[in-house]
């Protein structure tokens, strides 16, 4: 009878894989949703753009006001021409934690600010400007988005396009690791840094993407 | 790990089945206890505990109940790993004078920060359990139940739910 007991006992727990203890269970489910999550790794930045052909880089990243672009910039601006429609894309994989529409306080202009979480340690910030004064314009400019809070979009996914209404028009591209701003140049592919900066040389001759 | 675990997990049960059997042939009744009174030892006093994950309370709320609370946690191999806060209500069924049976209801809230999860989440179960009285004032615990498990991540707020079987084993010191 005990033995019966005792090798029940055994094929039971091999079979319900069992867990010794509410804090090792907790732990084995987190680790299923860290995968849900995002990947362990470092992000590999891709193009934000559709077509390099359709944008300039106007400011690269700055700490500092001796930036060549003369002000801290925590940002990537890419320019597109008045009345356009071009396309972004998802630079990388990840969850659409944010879409927020506001005036911009310094500018006074509508911007629609759209955040995407990569994982727990790396985010990506689009804001979509199209420096317009006119709300019914930022509603236009969410119109044009193609996703949604939570969900989830994979590297060169569209975004949307952006709605270019006034000059100067642009999407800064921010990027933040453990909720800091920095420098994205390391992150990106070697051939779309290599775009990116030779954009911004045509504005600022000889200039670095990232002053810290 | 995981198998030394489920070693483990057999050398229990097999020590445990081996108590419950010695006392059910009936192991003579310390003087003074009213012989057939099963319940003459309950009304228990307080104990701390060890647990597999945690260290834990038992106090006694009733002749046949008692209430534990638990503070647990876990490492990770990347993150802060899991924290967690639990109560269960124990309901004896007294057995022998050295051996209880006890159901238990048990609800834990957690922090967890695994790899790249980091929220808050809930454990939800019951438990069929014994309590075995090695000493006057030392005891060991077994019990194992499902359990509705719930994680919330904080950002991007995803969550995760399941049914998990849960052992949970414990040293109880009885203090008085």
């Amino acid at each position: 009878m005990r033995l019966t007991l005792i090798i029940a006992l055994s094929a039971f727990q091999l079979w319900a894989g069992l867990h010794f203890g509410v804090g090792r269970a907790i732990r084995s489910q987190a680790q299923e949703l860290s995968a849900e999550v995002g990947p362990s790794r470092d992000p590999q930045l891709g193009r934000p753009y559709q077509n390099a052909g359709d944008v300039t880089i106007a400011r690269g990243y700055s700490n500092t006001a001796s930036a060549p672009w003369g002000a801290a910039h925590h940002g990537l601006d890419f320019l597109v021409s008045t009345g356009t429609r071009h396309v972004f894309l998802a630079a990388e994989e990840g969850w659409v934690t944010e879409i927020k529409k506001f005036a911009n306080e310094i500018t006074g202009n509508w911007q629609v600010n759209v955040k995407i979480q990569f994982n727990k340690n790396f985010s990506m910030r689009y804001a979509f400007e199209p420096f317009t004064a006119n709300s019914a314009d930022a509603d236009a400019q969410i119109a044009n988005l193609n996703i949604s809070k939570g969900q989830k979009v994979l590297k060169g996914e569209s975004i949307g396009r952006l709605v270019a209404v006034g000059s100067g028009t642009h999407v800064d591209f921010g990027f933040k690791k453990k909720d800091s701003d920095v420098c994205p140049s390391g992150y990106f592919a070697p051939d779309v840094l290599n775009e990116i900066t030779t954009s911004l040389r045509t504005v600022y001759p000889g200039a670095n993407l990232c002053y810290e | 790990m995981r198998y030394v675990n489920r070693i483990l997990f057999l050398i229990i049960s097999f020590f445990l089945l081996n108590l419950a059997q010695a006392a059910g042939r009936g192991r003579p009744a310390p003087q003074g206890s009213g012989g057939g009174d099963k319940s003459s030892r309950l009304g228990r006093p307080w104990s701390i505990g060890l647990g597999q994950d945690n260290i834990n309370i038992l106090l006694p709320v009733g002749k046949k109940w008692a209430y534990q609370g638990r503070l647990g946690g876990v490492s990770a191999s990347s993150g802060n790993g899991v924290y967690y806060l639990g109560s269960s209500l124990r309901r004896y069924f007294p057995k022998t004078p050295i051996l209880d049976f006890y159901l238990s209801p048990d609800i834990n809230i957690s922090h967890f920060d695994v790899d790249q999860a980091k929220g808050l989440g809930a454990a939800l179960g019951a438990t069929v359990g014994i309590e075995y009285r090695l000493r006057p004032r030392l005891g060991l615990s077994f019990d194992i139940g499902p359990y509705w498990i719930y994680l919330r991540n904080f950002e991007p707020a995803i969550t995760r739910q399941s049914w998990e079987w849960i052992v949970n084993t414990n040293i109880h010191f009885y203090i008085r």
